[in-house]
């Protein structure tokens, strides 16, 4: 087989391909800095670090802000890495914000301002930038942000729609819906100042929230069926091109590779536990179900000045969007989370599990014979 | 420890490490011929032939080339150097596979049954379940994470180490099929689901190839399913 796995091997026109050649000289001029007369004064509100962690877990945050509006800092560093995504050990080089696919959930309130660094890694191939879907201008920030490797850029930008919303990674071309499905997307929730409400309007707190990213994967395959191994990021450009064309992803996953969230790594909840789940979905339309509960509350479209849907089976994610649900856990026992195409759900990987303990209630289920020989 | 006897076997120090190996009985293609196999002694005094490895996939593609089966797994990743045991195989391919190579080579090669396979695993330390839940009421999720998770990356033949009879993998990341139905009151003909065996005892369903996508919703199902051939004494 002489298929050249390298990116050396057909750099040039990998370079060629992604516009990064002249990408590269318009990045780094000088960019207008935000117009003083337009900005409030920001230098009396106060600045807080934001410290990220890996989904599907959130970072520490307020559901109610106990003070006003403040300026968030977020270091985001990108990080080009192989990444394992099934168990057969098929591999993609993923395109990461913070190292991790999902990227990493950020969350603010209504009025705070996000001040995103945004670090292209040296050791890095590509360019990158972001768009945030919850940001206001510019390409939602996109078109100031791209950064070479090797550099950083700082963007401001103010959350004024309170809800999820999808963020990712836009260099421009083939190279958006590239990055994408490569895993260079995450998610922003805005709480509103005073909290979530229920569909009554009344105040809703939950006891905990994970976030759960799903992925689209298009991994090409050699001549024999096997999924090919690249030795660089961008080294599949040729090759995963018409993959992404037909539309037809090999993987669905959540939280980066198949069985992310299952087994020792199943999301935990207990019986009476108000548990928020946000769903996101750069790429894809998709539809979760909670095989075993109910969305009891469900922000499908993401925006939290919406009221709710109650009491849902199944909730739809949009393409391009993300969406919040709420439900309290009534038994213990093994859930499962899915896209509910159950092609995608069990053939693709699109599933997760929550283990939840506490007491079984026979009054909402209860096996009253078991399995028997049936009687005459 | 299993794994030591994996020394022991490249030592030599194995007895009763009797090879049958590679007979070709003539019939058809002369590449088609029996696994390589030891002789073990059996509690009740017989003896049984054993394949050293389970099935591979190079082994598998030979009767899919030779139209005795009609499945080919995806391999999934770039094949290892060396055989890698076939997996992606549910009850019915095996039984395809069984009654095509005896039909190549004159044989009765068969798989082998819970009893057999619990003999031939007898030294080997088995997995021991830890219930996720203890009320009876949630019997039908206690399986959860019962089970160390395994590194699922699929290995050379040989690889797992060597049980003292000289039968290799037995406890590697591909459990087996066995030729004993789940419950003993249903007919053969009729079984809906066989023992399946490994580092844990479980049972899949005829049509299950893929038990870690397939099995269920829920519980931590083997990695893999593939099998293992055996011969009664002539």
């Amino acid at each position: 087989m002489n298929r050249d796995t390298t990116l050396n091997g057909n750099r040039r026109s990998f370079l060629k391909a992604t516009g990064l050649i002249s990408a590269s000289a318009l990045a780094g001029t000088a960019l207008p800095l935000a117009s003083a007369a337009a900005t409030p004064d920001l230098s009396t509100l106060p600045r807080v670090k934001q410290v990220l962690v890996d989904p599907p877990f959130m970072p520490e945050h307020e559901q109610v802000a106990t003070s006003g509006p403040k300026i968030v800092e977020i270091d985001l560093p990108i990080i080009e890495k192989k990444m394992v995504l099934d168990d057969e050990g098929t591999e993609v080089w993923a395109l990461t914000y913070n190292g991790s696919v999902p990227g990493p959930m950020i969350v603010v309130h209504e009025g705070d301002y996000v001040e995103v660094t945004l670090k292209n890694l040296a050791t890095n191939f590509m360019e990158h930038n972001v768009d945030f879907h919850a940001a206001t201008g510019a390409l939602g920030g996109g078109a100031l942000t791209k950064v070479q490797p090797g550099e950083q850029v700082v963007l401001r930008w103010k959350a004024i729609k309170p809800g999820v919303f999808v963020y990712h990674c836009a260099p421009g071309d083939i190279m958006i819906p590239y990055h994408v499905v490569h895993g260079m997307n995450g998610a922003v929730m805005v709480l509103p100042r005073d909290g979530l409400k229920d569909a009554a309007g009344n105040a809703y707190r939950y006891d905990r929230a994970y976030f759960i990213g799903e992925q689209d994967y298009y991994i090409p395959k050699d001549e024999s069926g096997s999924y090919i191994k690249y030795d660089a990021p961008g080294a599949n450009l040729g090759d995963v091109m018409p993959v992404m064309e037909s539309l037809t992803p090999t993987h669905i996953v959540f939280n980066g590779a198949k069985g992310a969230l299952t087994g020792d790594r199943a999301l935990t909840a207990k019986v009476g536990e108000k548990v928020l789940f946000i769903h996101a979905q750069a790429n894809r339309d998709t539809r979760p179900h909670l095989i075993g509960g109910h969305g009891d509350l469900v922000w499908e479209s993401g925006s939290f000045n919406d009221r709710p849907d109650t009491n849902l089976e199944t909730w739809f994610i949009r393409g391009g969007s993300a969406g919040a649900m709420a439900y309290e856990f009534m038994q213990p026992g093994i859930y499962a989370y899915v896209n509910h195409n159950l092609i995608e759900a069990v053939m693709k990987g699109a599933t997760a599990h929550v283990k939840v303990e506490g007491e079984w209630s026979d009054d909402l289920m209860t096996q009253v014979v078991k399995p028997s020989p049936i009687a005459t | 420890m299993w794994a030591d006897l994996t020394h022991l076997a490249a030592a030599g120090l194995i007895a009763g490490l009797t090879s049958l190996a590679v007979i070709d009985p003539g019939a058809g293609s002369g590449s088609i011929s029996p696994p390589e196999m030891v002789q073990v002694a059996m509690p009740e005094g017989q003896a049984l032939h054993v394949a050293i490895h389970e099935v591979t996939f190079g082994q598998w593609k030979l009767c899919v080339d030779d139209g005795g089966c009609e499945h080919l797994p995806n391999p999934g990743v770039a094949p290892l150097p060396g055989a890698i045991p076939v997996t992606g195989i549910n009850h019915l391919d095996a039984r395809q596979y069984i009654a095509w190579i005896n039909r190549r080579t004159g044989r009765g090669l068969r798989l082998p049954t819970h009893d057999e396979w619990q003999h031939l695993s007898r030294d080997m330390a088995r997995t021991t379940r830890v219930l996720a839940f203890a009320d009876p009421r949630l019997l039908w999720a206690a399986d959860y994470g019962s089970m160390p998770a395994v590194d699922p990356a699929l290995k050379a033949s040989g690889s797992f180490g060597v049980s003292s009879d000289g039968v290799a993998d037995l406890g590697g990341n591909v459990w087996e099929w066995t030729s004993s139905c789940f419950a003993s009151a249903i007919a053969d003909d009729r079984c809906p689901a066989y023992k399946v065996e490994g580092l844990h005892d479980t049972q899949l369903s005829i049509f299950i190839r893929n038990p870690a996508q397939g099995g269920c919703a829920i519980g931590v199902p083997p990695p893999h399913v593939g099998f293992r051939l055996v011969e009664d004494e002539s």
